[in-house]
């Protein structure tokens, strides 16, 4: 008698179902979907790439660029936790499905300041210096003294890098 | 020169919802003999928990999609046992409650599967259209419908806010009347008790002396029941097993229906003991030394064993997954029956191959 | 957690004790030392309800005994340990989990 009851319930109410994907599911609230990220906050400290548990996220400090591979990203949340700044947010929907293995590039513009230095006559490309220390040291006369330090920490930081190399 | 019949059963059937593959030696439409074959799914995860201990967490919860919460909370307890960490109390209230919510939505399922063996569409159905009640709470409570994540090393990672109690009580009054619906037909159907009573007899003495374990043993029963050891949050429950006398395929599956209203009691009891306080302790140092933990799955007793050296990465952990002690099960169930009641005896004991063979 | 250790001397006079009491036999892990040695854990439910385990430590190219005759719940169990290790069980075959035709042998050894 219980099913013959719903069976006839059944008859008159409308399916069940979803006609998924030409429907879109309602979304969940506090559902782990989508990773995103607001990048003008990321100070480069590496912690979420050192706690993502597959090694889904790679950080690019010179040329100031976030990546996410996210055909590895299994949505678990640990790189939202540890961000000191809460730059990373997942979204309310699921990844889409897609053909290829998708990598999504999060990067910033250089800040004002940040372009009035590259307006030196030492900087070739974007953020790169392209003289060695010595050079510099000949043509710090023509700087200012903002300008020189702001010039002298990446080029010797390169400059240790390189000896490193050499040594090893 | 007598001729054998071997008629093969699985690895892709149409009830079967993870592939493990039957040789049935038949004589006319009797099951004379049978052997068992696994080994489709293995994926060699003993060997990939070898590794940083907090990483193995998200390892050890892709073991399985319907049993993933119980693996997380057995994993948190044995690396807690190593390194001495005591877990808040509201902490372990928490993992009991989506512990609870995973068992319902488990026997939902696999009570729908056995209306599916036997050709019982409609039932099957219905039981999974009110199985999406507690799939969107534990959505919206853990973060995802399956792989909830809630656990780490010292604690639970999401807390349980009053919006969150109310949404909790809310989906148990909707499910309530539903698995009254249910229940009626599970005790009552003609059908369900006409494929089922007499089917896949499992004795008492072979379920203790094969290591049975879970809702097929307490069929039987048999007092086997992990949660009566008071793990977690269990000492301050109200808890009682429950037993079955028959041992057949229906009373496995009206075992299971029982403990549905359990598991909705134990839920409600649990938010009632709920008191403010934090959610996780910080671990400190490397695990050294070794420990055991068992926890009651939705399928039975499930077993880890691990040893750490004060390193970082794990030296070995081992799983003993519920379904992999009741394989041993299968040939003494079905020797003796008609080929077409194996289906049902295969499916009524729940296996969760990927449990099996990690 | 509680651990005895026993010897290849005195295995089969625990194991006829374990069935006397009637303890229930959970589950069997392997390890391996690293350093030639291998011990096998025999997992135990006693009457009251505690886990007591049974430590064996031989050396790997030995011969281990299999107990499934006491213990039929070990019959998985005993074939997943000798197709993981590679050790020597007496009657027990390596044929589970791995595909019959694969040339990977003795995934989880840690000792050459």
């Amino acid at each position: 008698m219980g099913m013959l009851k719903n069976t006839i319930k059944n008859l008159f109410s409308k399916p069940a179902t979803i006609m998924y994907p030409a429907e879109p599911i309602p979304p969940l609230p506090d559902f782990r979907g989508q990773y995103t990220m607001d990048h003008s906050k990321c100070i480069y400290c590496h912690l979420c790439e050192k706690r993502c548990p597959v090694g889904a996220i790679k950080i690019d400090k010179e040329m100031r660029q976030n990546e996410i591979y996210l055909s590895l990203c299994i949505n678990c949340g640990v790189c939202v936790e540890v961000c000191p700044k809460d730059c990373i947010t997942l979204e309310e929907v699921y990844t889409p499905p897609s053909y290829t293995r998708e990598v999504r590039v999060f990067h910033t513009e250089p800040t004002e300041h940040q372009l009035k230095v590259q307006e030196l006559p030492i900087y070739a490309e974007e953020g790169k210096l392209c003289i060695t220390k010595t050079e510099l040291e000949e043509i710090k006369g023509e700087l200012t003294e903002h300008q020189y330090r702001v010039a002298v920490l990446p080029c010797y930081r390169r400059d240790k890098a390189d000896e490193k190399k050499e040594k090893a | 020169m007598k001729v054998v019949n071997i008629i093969p059963f699985g690895p892709q059937h149409p009830v079967l919802p993870e592939p493990i593959h039957l040789d049935m030696q038949t004589e006319g439409e009797i099951v004379t003999d049978v052997k068992v074959v696994v080994g489709y799914i293995h994926r060699g995860i003993e060997k990939g928990l070898e590794n940083d201990y907090e990483k193995n967490m998200f390892l050890a919860e892709k073991i399985c999609g319907i049993c993933s919460g119980v693996h997380t909370s057995t994993y948190s307890t044995v690396i807690e046992s190593i390194m001495g960490v005591e877990v808040p109390q509201r902490a372990e209230l928490i993992r009991a409650i989506i512990l609870e919510l995973e068992r319902l939505h488990s026997h939902l399922l696999i009570i729908g599967l056995v209306g599916d063996a036997i050709g019982y569409e409609n039932f099957f159905m219905q039981t999974w259209r009110d199985r999406e009640i507690v799939m969107n709470l534990l959505g919206t409570l853990t973060g995802n419908r399956v792989h909830y994540g809630i656990n780490k090393v010292g604690g639970v990672r999401r807390d349980l806010t009053d919006e969150r109690i109310a949404l909790i009580k809310k989906a148990l009054a909707e499910l309530r009347p539903k698995v009254d619906d249910i229940a009626d037909i599970v005790y009552h159907d003609y059908t369900l008790k006409k494929r089922g009573r007499g089917v896949g007899v499992l004795k008492k003495s072979d379920a203790i002396a094969l290591g049975i374990v879970g809702p097929n043993a307490r069929a039987s029963g048999v007092n086997y029941d992990i949660r009566s050891t008071g793990y977690g949050a269990y000492k301050d429950l109200h808890f009682k097993p429950i037993l079955g006398e028959a041992g057949d395929c229906h009373e496995r599956t009206v075992v299971r229906v029982k403990e549905l209203y359990q598991s909705m009691e134990l839920i409600e009891e649990a938010l009632s003991l709920l008191k403010p306080g934090e959610i996780a302790v910080r671990p400190k140092g490397f695990p050294k030394g070794e420990a055991v933990a068992r926890h009651e799955a939705p399928r039975g007793e499930l077993f880890y064993y691990a040893r750490g050296i004060g390193k970082k990465e794990m030296y070995r952990v081992k799983v003993r997954t519920p379904t992999y002690a009741n394989i041993p099960g299968i040939p003494p169930l079905v020797k003796g029956m008609q080929i077409a009641d194996v289906p049902y005896i295969v499916v009524s004991l729940d296996p969760c191959i990927a449990c099996t063979e990690r | 957690m509680n651990v005895v250790p026993i010897t290849w001397e005195n295995f089969d006079a625990e194991m006829d004790k374990k069935v006397k009491e009637n303890a229930r036999l959970i589950c069997i892990s392997g390890l391996d030392t690293g350093e030639g040695t291998m011990e096998v854990n025999y997992h135990f439910v006693v009457n009251n309800g505690d886990l007591v385990t049974l430590r064996l430590t031989r050396g790997i190219d030995e011969e281990f005994k299999s107990v499934v005759d006491k213990f039929p719940a070990a019959v998985l169990v005993e074939k997943e340990l000798v197709e993981m290790y590679g050790i020597n069980m007496k009657g027990v075959d390596g044929h589970l989990l791995l595909a019959a035709d694969s040339n990977i042998y003795a995934p989880q050894r840690r000792s050459p």
